[in-house]
Order: structure tokens, then sequence, then C-alpha cells
């Protein structure tokens, strides 16, 4: 029998899917995306195409020899299509939910604004499309310069949504506005601009913008960021420090005295010497780094939960590993899929994990209490010579090896192997993994679980 | 019967010609070259299934016949 291909009600799935989204959520770009990945689309219904003719050689049925006539004019409607799409995206030309956007020229012009500032609390800085700096001085004064670029067709038309977004510095009671107005200008002529501010050390700085990079320097006041699209970059704050970025390259902070809030969705993470508690929730898909926080930490994502009580040495993690140093506990790590590296902690260490390999190395005696448990990897503790504790390790489907010596034994039941046993006085310690070999080992050595030994 | 099965680099030719497609305007979009550039690799993909359904077909058609 012939069968029909499942291209056909796929393809018709993927433009319902399509379509809904573009409804339901405009700010994906779904058009733009298709510009860009629509020879995947190709590459897909190959694939798919090849698997059908394999399965029914398989079976030993009929094979349609080729593609169908109304699959090839399909086809060749979407690379001309597809083709025509992709290169006026590169020449500037993008659809989105407005219609047809075409840009034009650039022109730019210097924008610069000042005002006495001794009095002022807060400065509120509103700038849809551009990157700013911000330092404090000493000055009891707020300067503003900078350079925006307009996009458009003819320079009286640039000139028009230039004047129209003109640069204001507006007074309200404590608080100085800093306004570019470049919403008063139709999306046509895309904005862009940079400005460089210098305003006084103890005021609270809030930012709010589309998209841009914001490098925030010497401020004893807090920073709060609220952005659509936003890399943030602050050094010496005084103050508390709450960033919300829907989207971030980078988030870094370095030297913050006070509280770090951190919420969103981005990449790449650094914050270094905070003196306040810090609190990330979010997805960030990037290497995140943290580095001698005084207060606790407590990072929140959709495959994370991590609490550590402070922070003198360093954590960094990315999507697969999780490797820290010098933790003060209480410490506990939820994690999905991470190979895990802990080295010297203190208090207590509670640690899940779906995945991945756990290597445990806490240096300091008295031990900490240690309970870990892993659905699938191998964990490997590696005590101080010295240490006293009382140790209950159980691979329920794998090996369990004793290297430590003397006071440790091991039992085995079926296809499940423990290791248990007393030595001197000290915490507990609770090992379990589901899938995968357990071992124990004394520091110096650098034997490893699942070598075979000779 | 299974005569009517055409040999298997027939079958896949309009498949794998297909990907072949997809990945050139891939490279043209995320890569180096340009499609302009890299369409004749479409002939030769299309020509090479082509040969190596052909000579298969041929054997077999030599084997149904037997020798003569």
């Amino acid at each position: 029998m012939r069968r029909r291909s499942i291209m056909g009600p796929l393809i018709l799935i993927l433009i319902g899917g399509l379509f809904l989204a573009y409804n339901l959520r405009p700010d994906l770009r779904i058009l733009d995306l298709l510009t860009l990945y629509w020879p995947f689309l190709l590459i897909f219904w190959g694939g798919v195409r090849l698997i059908e003719v394999l399965i029914a050689r398989s079976r030993s049925e009929r094979i349609r020899s080729t593609l169908s006539g109304g699959e090839i004019a399909l086809i060749v409607v979407l690379c001309v299509l597809g083709s025509a799409f992709y290169s006026a995206h590169r020449h500037g030309l993008h659809i989105n939910t407005r219609g047809l956007e075409v840009f034009g020229e650039e022109y730019s012009y210097d924008v610069s604004a000042q005002k006495p500032a001794g009095k002022v609390k807060r400065i509120l800085i509103q700038n849809r499309r551009g990157n700013i700096r911000l330092n404090g001085s000493d000055q009891p004064e707020l300067r503003v310069s900078g350079r925006k670029a307009v996009r458009a067709f003819h320079e009286s038309e640039a000139q028009k949504a230039h004047e129209r977004s003109a640069l204001e510095l507006v007074e309200q009671g404590d608080e100085i506005i800093i306004r570019t107005n470049q919403d008063r200008v139709s999306r046509n002529s895309r904005i862009w601009e940079d400005l460089e501010i210098t305003a006084p050390r103890p005021v609270e700085v809030t930012v709010e913008g589309d998209q841009g990079e914001y490098e925030i320097t010497d401020f004893t006041g807090g920073v709060t960021v609220n952005s659509e699209r936003a890399d943030v970059r602050l050094s010496r704050i005084g103050g508390n420090v709450r960033i919300q970025a829907n989207r971030s390259d980078v988030v870094r902070a370095v030297e913050v005295s006070g509280n770090i809030d951190l919420e969103g969705r981005g990449s790449d993470v650094v914050l270094e010497n905070i003196a306040g508690q810090v609190s990330i929730h979010g997805t960030y898909v990037g290497s995140l780094e943290f580095r001698k926080l005084a207060k606790p930490l407590h990072f929140e994502s959709q495959n994370t939960d991590l609490r550590v009580e402070s922070l003198p040495g360093e954590i960094t993690m990315n999507l697969g590993d999780f490797a820290a140093r010098q933790l003060v506990g209480p410490v506990r790590l939820i994690t999905k899929s991470r190979d895990v590296r802990i080295e010297d902690f203190t208090q207590s260490l509670e640690l899940e994990a779906e995945r991945g390999d756990i290597e445990l190395q806490p240096s300091r005696v008295p031990l900490a209490k240690i309970t870990v448990r892993s659905k699938a990897g191998r964990i490997e503790l590696a005590l101080p010579s010295q240490a006293g504790f009382q140790l209950e390790a159980v691979a329920q489907h794998g090996e369990a090896e004793n290297e430590f010596g003397p006071g440790i034994e091991k039992q085995t039941d079926g296809r499940t192997n423990s290791l248990k046993g007393k030595v001197g006085q000290g915490p507990t310690i609770l090992l379990i993994t589901d899938r995968g070999s357990v071992t124990v080992r004394k520091q110096g050595g650098n034997s490893r679980a699942g070598e075979t030994k000779l | 019967m299974n005569g009517d099965n055409v040999p298997l680099a027939y079958a896949v030719r309009g498949p794998v010609t297909l990907i072949t497609i997809g990945v050139l305007f891939a490279i043209d979009h995320f890569g180096g070259y340009r499609f302009s550039q890299t369409w004749p690799a479409i002939l030769i993909v299309f020509g090479l299934l082509s040969l190596f359904g052909r000579s298969g077909y041929d054997a077999r058609q030599r084997r149904e016949r037997g020798p003569q």
C-alpha cells in the first residue's frame, strides 16, 4: 500500500503554530526569525521524507520514488520567498507587527544639557534605545552629553525627528527626570541615543529603557534598572541594586555595599565584592561567577536552587558545571543536570542532583554535615585524614569503594553496595546515588571511582 | 512483488537534494559561502544519486533477465 506523507499535516500544524505565536507573542518577531531560519525547514522536510522512504523500504512497501509535484512547487515558492525576505532583511528592510519598516540613512546629532542638582535626591533616566554611561561626581551639578543617531530617508525628516525628541531635564520636587522622548517620534525613524551623564554621588539612580548598555559607576545611593534588553555594568555602588531585564548578555556588579536583586533572563552574570544580600531569580544560560559575597546568596532558576550563607571564595557555574570553593554554610544546592565540584565548605551541605558527577572536598576539621542525593552520577568524597564522621554511603545500582581505610565497612545487598562506618567523633555524612558509584577517600590521593583497579 | 520498487538511491534522491538545498541556504545565512557560490553542489548530489540509482537498477535488471 502506498502511504501518504506525514509532511502535509506537519506543515499545517507548523503554519497554525506560527500564526498562533505571531498573534499571542508579537514581541518574538516571528517573521524575523522565519526570515533567518527558514533553510532549516527545508532540512527538516528532507529529513522527514528520507525517514519515510527508509521506513517504507524496511517494511518492503512500495516507495514513492520522489517528491510530488505539489511539494516541489511549494519548495520553490519557499526558496524564492525566503531568499527575497532574507536579502531584504540584510538591507535593512524589516517586517514587524506594525507593517513594513524601512531604514534609510543614519544622521547623527550631538545632545547636551545641564542643571544644578545640589538638592536632588533621585535621578530617573528614560531612554528607550541607547547606551548610558553614568558617573557619580562631587560636583552639585547634573551634566548630560551624548550623541543621537536618527535613521530616516531624508535629512529634513531626521532633523524633524531630532527636534521632536529633544532631550529634557525635568525637575519634580527632589527628583530630576532625564527624558530623551524617543516615543514622540514614529517608529519608522529609529533613534539610538548614547548618553554620558555625570551626577552628584549621593543620588538614587533609576534607568528605564527598552534596549541598551548601561554602565553605572561611583554612586552612594541605590541603582534600579528596568529594561527589556540591557547589558548592565555596575561598580562602586553604595546602596541597594535592583535589576530587571528580560534579556541581557551580561550583568556585572563589582563593589556594591547594598543588596542586589536581579530578575529576568540572560546570559552571563558576574558579581564580585558584594556586601549585601544577593538574590537572583531567572534564567541565565551563560556563565555565572560569584566572588566574595559577604551576606547570603540565593539563586533560583528553573533548574537550580542555590543558597549559601556567605561566600568568601567563589562559585562559577554554567548549564553543565558547578564549581565552588570556600563556602560558608548552611549550603543548599538543588540542580538538574550538572557536574558539581565543591571544595571547602562549613556548617552543612545539602545537595540534590538529577544527573552529573559530584566531587566534594571539605578541607576543614571539624567537618560539615553532608547530605547528597543523586539520581544518576558518581559521588566522590575526599576527606581530610584527621576527620571524624559517621558515614552512610549507598550506591543503589553501582559500586561503593572505600579508599579511606579502616573504620568504614563495605556491605553488599543484591545490586546495592554501601559503605558504613564511624571514624572518631563528627557529623553525619549521607551519600545516596540511584545509578552510579560512590567513593570515599582521603585527600591527597588521586584515585577516582570508575577506574579499573589492577 | 518488490519489482515495483525503485532502487534506494533513486528513492532518496528528492529528500537528499532537499536537505542539500536547506544546508546550502543555511550556510548562506550563517556561514561563509553565498548560495550563488555553492549551488553547483546540488547538481553534484543529484547527479551522484542518479548515478548510484542507475547502476543498482541496471544490475538488478541483468539479474532478473538471467545470463544470456
